[in-house]
């Protein structure tokens, strides 16, 4: 396997950000497809289970540093790594719990019984108006305080797009480590015949719970990146959009589901795609997204990635 | 005793198969369990494995009790279940079915010996070891089915139905060496190929509606009117 052109375009992605810091924002909204597409995919490309509820994993990383820098903001610049520290952990623990409780069952009944979960955190932080209610957070004025207007301005421009790129060379990094070790093999099984795989000597919950927490905290990381670093602001409203599982999985399978470099090219069309419908058809986004997961899983069901290393097999190792 | 199982209830949701299954395997032997479509044979199989949860009952390998163990744990203990319709993976090649099957700890550290092993056994998998084992023939898959088992290294081997869906010819081969492999092991047989079955077992039992109607030496029951009329046609 060369891993250069997944870690080759993230890293490419990064210095542009750097070098051209006025169009850090559009990369970011690039790398935020791609890194989503990515963390997605080490769920539900590898165990074959989809989570509808999954974009509270992505809240939940952003209330993990909003909170932070809001009410601690005499923490200083430590309020970032500690906030992003506390994203990632409330999303591990979100997954750990919901996944305890729903891997147990096979993938239709895991997709239904997850579908409430995100609506069910929304409407806790909303209704018991913690962390903001249902107002949000504002941000830039403790990040201001905490970092200093500048350091703020940068986090939050350049900062928030390195992090969020950063967060989807994590994800390819994971990726590997998982494919390559027995994981990899035992998610295989999973995914092809999890009976089978139970009398291979295989707990087929360990490991979907293993992806699915992964999973969950790249998100995590990615929500706090994009929103709360980013944005400068959390609000439910944004950080709950139920609309952005369906972005990852139209990335993951327009890329093709289970390979490393699927998302990062899923990812670029989807954005280039929304773009151009944003354009000559602004408001039907939404539609559009339908429209290619519903072509893409119909008349190629591996994706670009899958079906370019059918077609050209030499492709094959240069595309992971 | 390699498996012992005593009165053993398991079922689907409320609705009760089993009822109070008792039989034994020993070592160096092959037990078969015989009976109609339905009877629960396969329920049988998945609740001594742990794949569905016994309701009540003792499933005691070599003297330990393992009734409520998950299969992942019953595996490492020497337990392999050949399952009802081969379940390969079918995406995988012949020989990454081989490796999946010796996944636990104890079948990994003899991995290189047991793809040997079973080579030897299956000459033909050995020729087709790069193959998609989606691909095989119906013969080829029950013997890579049977093989992926064996790389677990277990004490006791479950089969479910190896004959279905095999032509006469085929089948005879691989009971042929289905009776070999107990010289390692004891063989738990399940099997609606009554007559192919009692040829090479021991011992048999006879399980109707979730119960063990009859049981005995198979030279006995070839011999006995109720297997005779209902499973021999004669
Ligand atoms: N997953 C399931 N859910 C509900 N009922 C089931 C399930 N599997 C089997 N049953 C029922 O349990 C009973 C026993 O089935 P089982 O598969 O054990 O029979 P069998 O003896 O293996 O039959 P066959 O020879 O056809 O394989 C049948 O009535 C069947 O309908
Ligand atoms: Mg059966």
């Amino acid at each position: 396997m060369r891993p250069y052109i997944p870690l080759g375009t993230y890293l490419l992605l990064m210095a542009l950000a750097f070098v051209f810091p006025q169009y850090s924002k559009l990369i970011a909204s690039i790398a935020f497809f791609m890194a989503l597409g990515q963390a997605v995919n080490i769920f539900v490309g590898l165990t074959g289970y989809v989570d509808f509820g999954y974009v509270a994993f992505l809240a939940m990383g952003a209330y993990g540093l909003g909170v932070t820098v809001y009410y601690m903001t005499w923490l200083g610049i430590l309020a970032l790594p500690l906030g992003l520290l506390l994203g990632v952990s409330l999303a591990a623990s979100l997954a750990s719990l919901v996944g305890a409780i729903a891997l147990r069952l096979r993938g239709a009944y895991f997709a239904i019984a997850t579908i409430g979960v995100n609506e069910g955190v929304k409407h806790l932080i909303v209704g018991a108006n913690i962390w903001g209610g249902g107002a949000g957070l504002i941000l830039s004025s403790s990040m201001f305080q905490a970092f200093g207007r500048d350091t703020a301005l940068f986090l939050a421009n350049v900062g928030s797009t390195v992090l969020i790129l950063a967060t989807g060379l994590i994800a390819v990094v994971a990726m590997y480590l998982i494919q390559a070790s027995k994981a990899g093999f035992a998610l295989a099984a999973i995914r092809q015949d999890e009976d089978a795989a139970k009398v291979m000597g295989i707990n087929p919950t360990k490991y979907k719970l293993m992806a699915f927490m992964t999973s969950a905290s790249l998100s995590g990381l990615l929500g706090a990146a994009y929103f709360s670093l980013g944005n400068m602001q959390v609000f439910p409203e944004n950080v709950f959009f139920v609309e952005y599982i369906l972005d990852g999985l139209a990335v993951m399978f327009l890329g093709g589901a289970g390979t490393v470099t699927g998302p990062i090219i899923g990812g670029l069309i989807y954005f280039g795609v929304r773009y151009l419908v944003g354009i000559y058809l602004p408001g039907l986004q939404a539609l559009v997204t339908a429209l290619i997961v519903f072509l893409v899983v119909v008349f190629m069901p591996k994706g670009v990635v899958g079906t370019l290393r059918e077609l050209i097999p030499s492709l094959r190792s240069w595309l992971p | 005793m390699a498996l012992r199982v005593s009165n053993l209830a398991s079922g689907y949701g409320r609705l009760q198969v089993l009822f109070g299954v008792s039989f034994e395997a020993p070592s160096g032997s092959v037990v078969s369990i015989l009976g109609p479509n339905g009877a629960g044979k396969t329920t049988t199989l998945l609740t001594v494995m742990g794949v569905v949860k016994p309701w009540d009952g003792v499933v005691e390998l070599e003297g330990v009790d393992v009734t409520w163990l998950p299969p992942h744990r019953k595996v490492e203990l020497g337990i392999s279940l050949v399952p009802e319709g081969r379940r390969l993976f079918p995406e995988m090649t012949v020989e990454e079915n081989l490796l999946m099957g010796a996944y636990t700890k104890r079948a990994r550290d003899k991995i290189h010996d047991s793809l040997e092993l079973v080579y030897t056994l299956f000459p033909r998998l050995k020729e087709r070891r790069k193959q998609k084992a989606g691909t095989m023939s119906g013969g080829e898959q029950q013997m890579l089915a049977v093989a992926r088992a064996l790389m677990a290294r277990p004490k006791v081997l479950l089969i479910d139905e190896p004959s279905a869906g095999l032509a006469p010819k085929v089948v005879a081969d691989l009971f042929q060496t289905i009776s070999q492999l107990k010289k390692e092991m004891s063989v738990l047989l399940v099997e609606q190929n009554v007559a192919a079955a009692l040829e090479i077992s021991d011992y048999s039992y006879v399980l109707e509606n979730g119960r063990i109607i009859l049981k005995g030496p198979a030279s006995e029951l070839v011999e006995n009117e109720h297997v005779k009329k209902a499973y021999l046609g004669v």
